[in-house]
């Protein structure tokens, strides 16, 4: 397991102190209005296929041993961690976001649900405009799967819209198939760019091999598709009484596909991509909601990016378009097992896990091994134990692995938005014959929602102030753990500064107009324990509109 | 060439593999910008650019991409040309893949290190299968005894299993022109061996042997083994080559090439819940036996003719958790030979690295018995592997009168097992001991 390490409190005041002065001033200079729309997605020439990472197979060792060695010997990268570690600077923080520590809307991200309430039915239909296979008619094959484990091929329906079917395994019928409809809609909704993905019913007697289809031999060499490999793919399928099978269906990404993004650095050929991967806090905060939904496979194979064009665009012009794939092994499931226990937990190898059980003679209990199993469609997937901090995905992930206080209070807040009624209408997707095990699932995520909060809203590492907003009567702001309901209201208190003046404790997250005057920024602490303890600070900018009504122009925050 | 050129060489292949490889990582890295993308980029609100010295200090990390970049290319080609299900396909004989070959690897043990084939057909009936198994070994790999290119052991061992009767055979030669033997002279001319000589009183002989077997196992009921096998013995004892004094001709085992013929009963109960990473259970082994020889003879003339017997018991005890296991084993070894008969040195029971006394050096203890006690105390570090913590506490007697606390030996140590979800791969460990420390990697899985 593995904790991330916090500076020490005098470095951290004098980090905190200069992002203060650095953001306070961003935000003198943003203070036209605050950036809700990035401009990453103007017209560039045509980029080349990227396969790259596809190839898992050195992804996966790669980021466990040459990615891991380079984190030390890139001396920009570790002389920076060791002086973050012993307290002599603060965390690098990520690039893209706005004066109020927000995320713009761009070709990776789009604020959803966290800005803009979706309505259950929106919730429960997931992407726009990509509708699911036509209900009759030939089910076309076209191809089999390319990629991963869930048995499959590629369709066209009568309608001519191509659709990536995937089949439940015999052994866990339902599983993977519902893992994907919630955890790929609840991606969505938090902001991220994914197919839609529609459950639907296969009956055999529909589906059509195309003449011209192909599949791809033990050798992965490309061969014409016959019927005793449809029959073979059905043979690895769950297969109902009725003869039928359930399947997920995900609509084809508009766009030329241009293969996964990298997790470091940026596309060469895409001069929209400014800002390294690994800095970008629409990544480093998925982390928050990875942990969440147990997507352990977030890797680059399970990414996706397309070149779409836009009318206007100049010709042979277009942008790249970044999405999420693939969250059939989320949850408790991969694929075509459970989901092991140990997975969240720790790498598939890792080094400092076995060298503690190592030296620890087997004595230390690890979390996952008490896993009792759920439910035969839920897997292992619960509540507990789970800590947010210490969830890792398979293989090391750089966003991940930079992910700030700032970026998980981020990503928390988007979690978060989700209050039990979504996840009532989200976890129904699943269209689990059991309802058993939906209950099962719904209790699951409202509790790891709800762990998630109460780390990454903790007033001991930040201050999880936000949405800040001034009316007639006060300068408002919410308190995210008491928001989400993991710190009683009772228990919180509010210190703050205006100015230079006196600090001054409140019940209310709010100063009233009255005190503000002209004041040009706003300190704030948050306690959660009455006043015993209080968090870093946030330090809020004011600025006056033309009839002189103060507004919010920019947060700075402090984290440990 | 030279040691130091070797490593001139190695070192000048690395730092060129690290130049060429960084900038063939550089230029995997995607396709060069267009030309307007700088200006493009100018617009955009977010744009990090890494300073040069950025660059500069990320140069220790582009070398070992440099480094790594040829096993990139070689893992993307094996990917995408599955290469793992070609050699599988290469490997075996049928699609059922139930016939096929093996490559066969030795390491640690009475061998140092060795390699083969290993051929087999797992359907040739209900439950009817055949092994065939050959190995060709090495010894003292660091003297340079590999680089000469001499063959020191081979193996070739076929079974059939399936039947009413499981039958197996092996064949092992061996010729090493360095074995060791501990053994003190007396003042009066008299040798002794067991516990009395010490470390330093190491002395080397040449042996050159081929074992033989013939076993046929039947299991009247679930887990247990009854078996019956046959064991021809060729032995010849020289002068070794070692840089140890000679061993003196006078112990019993020289005086010319022996030929014995023997064997016995065995019979085994594996109680265990699994063979290859057991938990718990019991598991037991008890053989015995006779040899006399056909041909040769001590050195004082007397034949030799003995019996041999002995037997082994394991506990594979569950603890407080799941997989922290307690394994306890006892074993006993022991020949006796008959009337004024006695034993050639090389067949008497052994304790030593290689015979669970783990500190010790290869053939330290040799008598007429063998008794050991080992405890290990197991558990897991990951998926499929194990560490693990042991004490060892063994003597060799020539008279069971002989043993006593005092004359047990000890080593302890630790060490982690390796498995596969199929089976047992190595284990590395280091074992400390009064005399010596030990770090052994082994490919056997001894209990």
């Amino acid at each position: 397991m593995r904790r991330r390490r916090h500076p020490a409190p005098l470095a951290r005041a004098v980090a905190a102190a200069l992002a203060a002065v650095v953001l306070l001033a961003a935000a003198a200079v943003a203070a036209a209005g605050i950036l809700w729309k990035d401009n990453d997605g103007q017209p560039i020439p045509e980029p080349a296929e990227d396969d790259a990472g596809n190839h898992t197979w050195w992804h996966d060792a790669h980021s466990m041993s040459v990615y891991q060695a380079g984190k030390v010997l890139d001396l920009g990268e570790s002389l920076p961690a060791l002086a973050r570690a012993s307290g002599l600077a603060g965390p690098r923080e990520a690039v893209n976001v706005n004066a109020l520590d927000g995320v713009p809307d761009s070709t990776w991200f789009t604020n959803r649900h966290a800005r803009r309430r979706l309505a259950p039915a929106a919730l429960r239909r997931g992407p726009d405009g990509q509708p699911p296979p036509a209900a009759d008619g030939p089910l076309t094959i076209e191809s089999g799967k390319a990629l991963g484990e869930a048995p499959g091929f590629v369709v066209r329906d009568a309608t001519g819209a191509r659709f990536v079917v995937k089949l439940d395994p015999p052994a866990h019928p339902e599983m993977a198939t519902g893992a994907e409809q919630v955890s790929a809609r609840i991606v969505h909704a938090l902001g991220w760019h994914v197919p839609a993905y529609h459950l639907f019913t296969i009956d055999p007697a529909r589906l059509v091999l195309a003449p011209d289809a192909t599949t791809r031999d033990d050798y992965r060499r490309r061969r014409p598709m016959t019927a005793a490999d449809v029959e073979k793919v059905l043979a690895c399928a769950a297969r109902r009484p009725d003869g039928s099978y359930r399947a997920t269906a995900s609509a084809f990404i508009p766009g030329t596909p241009k293969g996964p993004f990298r997790m470091e650095g940026t596309r060469p050929d895409d001069p929209n991509d400014t800002v390294p991967h690994e800095d970008r806090r629409d990544l480093r905060g998925f982390r928050v909601v990875a942990a969440w939904i147990n997507h352990t496979d977030f890797r680059p194979a399970n990414t996706f990016d397309t070149f779409v064009r836009r009318p206007g665009d100049p010709p042979g012009r277009g942008r790249l378009v970044h999405y999420l794939l693939d969250f059939s092994s989320t949850l408790g499931s991969a694929d075509l097992v459970w989901k092991d226990a140990k997975r969240g937990h720790e790498y598939v190898i890792d080094p400092a896990g076995i060298a503690g059980r190592f030296l620890t003679l087997g004595v230390r209990v690890e979390p996952w091994e008490d896993a009792a199993l759920r439910h035969p469609t839920l897997g292992y997937f619960a509540g507990a134990p789970f800590d947010p901090d210490a969830w890792v995905p398979e293989y090391p992930s750089p966003p991940f692995d930079r992910a700030t206080a700032r970026d998980e209070l981020w990503g928390a807040a988007l979690v978060a938005s989700v209050t039990d009624d979504d996840l009532r209408v989200l976890v129904e997707t699943a269209a689990w014959s059991d309802p058993a095990a939906t209950a099962l699932l719904f209790e699951a995520l409202r509790a790891r929602r709800d762990a998630v909060a109460r780390t990454c809203f903790a007033a001991a590492r930040i201050n999880p102030a936000d949405d800040f907003t001034v009316d007639d009567a006060a300068f408002r702001w919410v308190d995210r753990a008491v928001a989400a309901g993991v710190v009683a209201a009772a228990d919180a208190r509010y210190r703050y500064r205006v100015d230079d003046g006196a600090r001054v404790v409140s019940e209310n997250p709010a100063v009233p107009r009255a005190r503000l005057a002209a004041a040009g920024w706003v300190e704030l602490e948050t306690s959660h324990d009455r006043g015993a303890h209080w968090s870093p600070t946030a330090t809020v900018r004011l600025e006056r509109g033309r009839d002189g009504t103060p507004r919010v122009a920019g947060i700075a925050r402090a984290s440990r | 060439m030279t040691a130091g050129g070797v490593q001139r060489t190695v070192v000048a292949a690395a730092t060129g593999i690290m130049i060429l490889g960084a900038a063939a990582a550089r230029a995997d890295a995607g396709p060069a910008p267009d030309a307007d993308a700088p200006a493009l980029a100018e617009q955009r609100h977010f744009s990090v650019a890494p300073p040069w010295w950025r660059r500069v200090l990320a140069a220790p990390e582009q070398g070992l991409d440099g480094l790594a970049w040829p096993v990139k290319r070689a893992a993307f080609w094996a990917e995408d040309a599955n290469l793992p299900a070609r050699v599988q396909d290469a490997l075996y004989f049928n699609d059922e893949r139930t016939a096929g070959w093996f490559p066969n690897f030795d390491f640690g043990g009475e061998i140092s290190a060795g390699a083969g084939l290993r051929f087999f057909h797992h359907d040739l009936g209900p439950g009817a299968r055949v092994d065939l198994s050959t190995l060709l070994a090495y010894r003292n790999l660091e003297e340079g005894a590999f680089e000469e290119g001499r063959v020191f052991a081979s193996a070739f061992v076929p079974r059939v299993a399936g039947g009413p009767v499981d039958l197996a055979a092996e064949v092992f030669f061996q010729a090493d022109e360095d074995e060791d033997l501990f053994v003190r002279t007396l003042p009066d001319g008299a040798l002794r061996l067991g516990t009395v000589p010490r470390e330093s009183e190491q002395s080397t002989y040449a042996f050159d042997q081929v074992r033989g077997l013939i076993q046929a196992d039947v299991h009247p009921v679930e887990r247990l083994t009854v078996g019956l096998a046959f064991r021809p013995l060729w032995g010849d004892v020289g002068q070794g080559e070692g840089g140890e004094p000679p061993t003196p001709t006078t112990v019993d085992g020289f005086g010319g090439p022996a030929v014995l013929l023997g064997g016995g009963p065995i019979v085994e109960w594996d109680g265990r819940d699994a063979p290859v990473r057991p938990r718990a259970g019991w598991y037991t082994r008890a053989a015995g036996g006779y040899w006399d020889a056909v041909e040769g003879g001590a050195p004082s003339a007397r034949p030799y003719r003995y019996g041999r017997y002995g037997g082994e018991i394991h506990r594979y005890q569950p603890t407080f958790r799941t997989g922290r296991i307690l394994v306890l084993r006892a074993a006993l070894d022991r020949v006796e030979p008959f009337g004024d008969a006695t034993v050639p040195f090389w067949d008497l029971p052994v304790l030593d690295e290689d015979h669970l006394l783990r500190a010790f050096d290869r053939n330290r203890f040799r008598d007429r018995g063998a008794l050991a006690f080992n405890v290990e105390y197991r558990y897991p570090i990951w998926d499929t592997w194990d560490g693990f913590l042991f004490l060892d506490e063994g003597q060799v007697f020539r008279n069971y009168s002989d043993i006593a606390g005092h004359r047990f030996e000890w080593s302890t140590g630790a060490g982690a097992r390796f498995y596969t979800a199929q089976g047992f791969l190595f284990r590395v460990q280091l074992a400390v001991g009064e005399e010596d420390r030990n770090f052994q990697i082994g490919l056997q899985q001894e209990f």
